[in-house]
């Protein structure tokens, strides 16, 4: 399978001001140095504590933010992937690369380019209630992004977005209502449309089930699955509920504090997860059974700032398996084979 | 096991401009001494109500139209519906105390953590340390380190301990030297929240007790709320949603501390929550509920391997699990202005007899501590 999206140390620092000519004086790391990688059809889950960047890099690959540094490839053929990063890292200042880069990276995109790109790529928000415009009705909330785009007006984007609402599971009835008369599935549903109603390829999903029952959240998940299959989507799956993620998704990523800390298979990281972060993490999941007993990791303290984060392994303070050179060196992100890639010092 | 708090036939109607609201529709519930006791359900079935009723602090424009809240009080059964304001003031949060959902809001920005807590001290236990605060008085003129003051200072705490409303204290607490008896109060206190916060597993309380809520991270903020609850060592403890805003790994802390502090304490827990999972570690038993009313209690390991009632069986259903379909409850929980007749989940039910929209079932006993409120069963057909 070839990739969607391919990013490069990609980087997203917001500044922090003070003083009275409110200046910088430190930098908040949300996304430190991420590369992944998303299949195109797959969906891409990214988990992690809050406050470890999840949304800031979910927005920042799909250009909401602007990046500080990296490249974010869309949609780039194989070989045109490949011989940018053999460049990037023999000659980063070569004219073929500056080519590439303007081509495919969406970080050097600018104005009606950008725009244009926008259609491919939409995200879908945590809270219905405040994602979507209170004094709009459905009609032009979901019609929006079509006149925006200049893709239909008037009565065209009308019968696109009653289309668009038949497929999430609304009625055409609906179509002159606001949003405060939906119950909260329904709005997530409104806000599903707003995102595919211009036929993007690929979808960034910022917990969309976090804030709903679990009985709509089913509902949700079906949903998103149906679409995926209908429209040949390809999803990043953001969430804090890791057992939301497990059923979802193809391949997962675990962030801490602005790195990727491990990435793998969904199967083969919930079966054996080898960063002590990520068995944590798992070992933490309440699982409704009460006859299990399992053996737990349990961490003590709590996410470090990340204006100032720890020097060498971000995770040493934390971790039960704390070595001597955690402290000095930061891990590089390896791959043991199989697609399975973690940043410890351990392996 | 005798039955420490138990609620009876408990309605709760909410008056708004809308319409009536039936919250509650006769609740019934009973807390068994030194046991767990999870409540769960969806968002607005009336979970936190219940909880909120069993303290008497149902908000406005709610009134508590009927039923009984029973409480052991000494050797007694009171019930608390039909107690005046300044006794409920005294069983809330020395007796019954409670763990709010959302930390941040709970405590008040513009107090330190020292005077918030101080202030469950000072209202529920404030003549304990007014004792203490004379004998470490006496302590001090015998040995002779006292000074000119002290022996003012020991009547005035005296006088907090017999008549704390007397006009002498007020003034002498508006002139500067004399007010400084409330000093060693104070101290008294802090030592005591030191020592508490300290087995909350927060690690530097000194630091921690001069800081305002909003420098406390989420996970921090919880635990002094639950040390606020437990400074008085309550006999029943309700616990409202206590991790649904933190993060799984300080979730397992906070769901840890509960875990030993129970232990220690050897409170009762009503522990509300719509995570099936935090359900099957920390619960004895679990009560379900449904649009106001409850539907289904039985022990925990029942509940899991054999629920009876078809709203339980879909909140088991919806919960993710791995290489299986995601199942879920068809339709929304309806709108209590306009309950649905009969049995309130009929018209999501998918066993729904003809019956079921009619008449309401009532609460029976399938088996041995498995209640169960359907019409399926028989014997419930009455």
């Amino acid at each position: 399978m070839s990739s969607l999206i391919e990013t490069h140390g990609l980087k997203k620092y917001y500044p922090v001001t003070g003083g009275v000519l409110k200046r910088k004086i430190a930098e908040v790391k949300a996304v430190d140095d991420v590369s992944i990688d998303i299949k195109k059809g797959e969906c891409f889950g990214l988990v992690g504590e809050s406050g470890c960047g999840k949304t800031t890099l979910g927005k920042t690959i799909i250009r909401l933010l602007e990046p500080n540094g990296g490249c974010i490839f869309f949609d780039a053929p194989s070989d045109v992937l490949e011989e940018a990063e053999k460049l990037a890292s023999n000659d980063p200042d070569s004219k073929r690369l500056k080519e590439f880069r303007k081509q495919y990276d969406l970080s050097t995109f600018k104005g009606s380019k950008l725009r244009h790109m926008r259609r491919k790529m939409q995200i879908v928000y945590q809270d219905p209630t405040t994602s979507l415009d209170p004094r709009m009705l459905v009609k032009d909330i979901v019609g929006e992004p079509l006149i925006v785009q200049k893709i239909a007006r008037g009565a065209e984007a009308k019968e696109r977005v009653i289309e668009m609402l038949k497929k999430v599971g609304l009625t055409e009835k609906q179509v002159y209502r606001f949003p405060h008369e939906f119950s909260g599935g329904q709005r997530q549903r409104i806000a599903v449309a707003r995102a595919l109603v211009v036929h993007p390829q690929f979808v960034v999903l910022d917990e969309p089930t976090s804030a709903v029952d679990v009985s709509v959240r089913a509902q949700l998940l079906n949903l998103f699955e149906e679409l995926q299959k209908d429209l040949g989507l390809t999803y990043m799956f953001i969430s804090h509920d890791l057992s939301v993620v497990e059923c979802t998704s193809d391949r997962v990523a675990v962030m801490y504090l602005g790195k990727i800390v491990e990435f793998a298979r969904t199967e083969e990281l919930y079966k054996s997860p080898l960063h002590p972060y990520s068995i944590a993490l798992l070992t933490a999941i309440p699982v409704p059974d009460p006859t299990l007993k399992r053996e737990r990791v349990i961490l003590t303290g709590e996410v470090p700032s990340p204006i100032n984060p720890p020097l060498g392994c971000r995770f040493h303070p934390r971790c039960p398996k704390m070595m001597e050179i955690c402290r000095r060196e930061e891990p590089r992100l390896r791959d043991l084979g199989n697609g399975h890639f973690v940043a410890c010092h351990l392996f | 096991m005798s039955d420490i708090l138990e609620i009876e036939d408990l309605v709760l109607r909410f008056y708004t401009y809308e319409g009536v609201v039936e919250a509650l529709d006769e609740v019934n519930l009973t807390l068994k001494e030194g046991e767990t006791l999870g409540l769960v359900g969806e968002t607005g079935c009336g979970k936190s109500m219940t909880a909120l009723s069993v303290l008497v602090l149902v908000p406005s424009p709610g009134r508590i139209e009927g039923g009984h809240i029973f409480v052991e009080q000494g050797k007694k059964r009171l019930d608390l519906l039909a107690q005046n304001e300044p006794f409920l003031r005294k069983v809330r949060g020395k007796d019954i105390s409670m763990i709010f959902q959302e930390p941040r809001v709970y405590l008040n920005p513009v107090y330190t953590v020292l005077n918030q807590v101080a202030e469950v001290y000072m209202q529920h236990r404030l003549k304990e340390f007014c004792h203490m605060a004379i004998e470490e008085i006496n302590n001090e003129i015998k040995s002779g380190k006292a000074g000119f003051l002290a022996e003012f200072e020991k009547s005035m705490y005296r006088e907090l301990v017999e008549n704390p409303t007397s006009p002498l204290l007020q003034i002498a607490a508006r002139i500067p030297v004399l007010n400084r008896y409330k000093r060693r109060l104070m101290r008294m206190i802090k030592k005591e929240i030191v020592d508490l916060l300290k087995s909350m597993g927060i690690a530097d309380p000194e630091r921690v007790i001069d800081m305002y809520p909003h420098e406390l991270s989420g996970g921090m903020a919880q635990r002094v709320v639950v040390g606020m609850a437990l400074a008085c060592n309550p006999k029943i403890l309700i616990a409202d949603e206590p991790t649904t805003n933190l993060d799984v790994t300080v979730q397992l802390q906070i769901l840890n501390l509960i875990r030993t502090l129970k232990k220690k304490y050897g409170s009762s827990i009503l522990y509300i929550t719509h995570d099936m999972g935090v359900v099957a570690e920390l619960c004895q038993r679990v009560a379900v509920m449904y649009a106001g009313s409850i539907c289904e209690i039985a022990g925990v390991m029942e509940i899991f391997k054999n629920p009876l009632h078809p709203y339980t069986k879909g909140l088991l259903e919806s919960i993710p699990q791995p290489g299986k379909e995601f199942k879920s409850i068809a339709g929304t929980v309806p709108s209590l202005i306009n309950p649905p007749s009969g049995c309130r989940f009929h018209d999501r039910c998918p066993y729904a007899l003809e019956t079921c929209a009619n008449t309401k079932p009532k609460m029976i006993e399938v088996k041995k501590d498995h209640f169960i409120r359907c019409h399926l069963f028989p014997g419930v057909q009455k």
